[in-house]
């Protein structure tokens, strides 16, 4: 990956363009788990409390499932964690980009998520620079909203509609095939392309929430491997 | 006890987030975790563009346990 310093600020615009509109998009998600929160017997704070402290959308989403359909408290909070697992496997893969140490690495540890990584990743084509930034400023922007939206939904309950409803959710995945599109160089990066998202859309009924993007994550260890045992 | 299962889970996942970041990173200078590391990107974009979209679609509207059911 190379570094064309002459061109950043033509690189940086439009990642901050997608930081802001994914974080904005999310958002729509947010006044959900807000209003879902209230909903299910967590009180204002507590609602807060989630999407500051665990900051991840389908784990929160699942938390407040358990809650409010009266489940087990154990059994939710053990979805919720397990529905965190991806973020792991992002962190493996976002760690020799970020090089964080220290303190900025707890901090971009909290940031690790669906839409960071997409963004860094995204960025990553155009440098390490890039990349840093995707993270960073789509972290926080993502975490700005999701807050203030939290916020907003806990306290206007039940009505705040659909998230669908306001279009806005259709962002983050347009963001994502904008991002994806320059990695599509090659017969091999297709292939995995569309193997990966037709593998998540078809396990989605089968498997816990969460665990798609895992089961896709495994496709490009399936080709390396059958590729180096051909002769 | 809500509080305690809002801190707890929170706190499990925070430290899932952190355990990806810890990894060292020669794990990924091994040959074959080099090529899958080079490939994960577009398997994680498609996959992450993919689940949203079907997400969206108002097919999902009637399932129960939408949202938390169609995260990616």
């Amino acid at each position: 990956v190379t570094e064309q310093p002459g061109s950043w600020t033509a690189v940086r615009a439009p990642i901050v363009r997608t930081a802001v509109s994914v974080g904005v998009a999310s958002g729509a998600y947010g006044v959900s788990v807000g209003a879902l929160g209230v909903a299910a017997g967590l009180s204002v704070t507590q609602t807060c409390a989630l999407s500051l402290l665990m900051f991840t959308g389908g784990s929160q989403f699942a938390l407040v499932g358990a809650l409010g359909g009266g489940g087990s408290l154990l059994s939710g909070a053990l979805s919720a964690v397990l529905l965190g697992a991806r973020n792991g496997v992002y962190g493996v893969r976002l760690a020799p980009l970020l090089r964080v140490r220290g303190a900025q690495r707890l901090l971009a540890a909290h940031l690790v998520i669906d839409e960071s990584t997409a963004v860094a990743l995204g960025g990553e084509v155009h440098g390490v620079r890039a990349g840093r930034l995707g993270f960073w400023a789509t972290g926080l922007s993502v975490f700005v909203l999701w807050n203030a939206a939290t916020l907003l939904g806990a306290l206007a309950g039940s009505e705040v509609g659909d998230p669908r409803d306001f279009g806005l959710d259709a962002a983050a995945p347009a963001a994502f095939m904008a991002m994806l599109a320059p990695r599509l160089r090659d017969r091999p990066t297709w292939t995995i392309a569309v193997v990966a998202a037709l593998v998540a859309v078809a396990v989605v009924p089968l498997v816990p929430a969460g665990v798609p993007v895992l089961v896709a994550a495994l496709v490009p260890a399936v080709a390396v491997l059958a590729r180096r045992r051909q002769p | 006890v809500t509080w305690a299962t809002v801190l707890l889970a929170a706190g499990g996942c925070y430290l899932l987030k952190l355990a990806g970041l810890q990894v060292p990173e020669r794990w990924l200078e091994h040959p074959v975790l080099a090529q899958v590391s080079a490939l994960l990107p577009v398997a994680l974009l498609a996959a992450l563009a993919a689940v949203q979209t079907s997400r969206r679609t108002p097919r999902w509207r009637s399932t129960p346990g939408w949202p938390e059911s169609a995260w990616p």
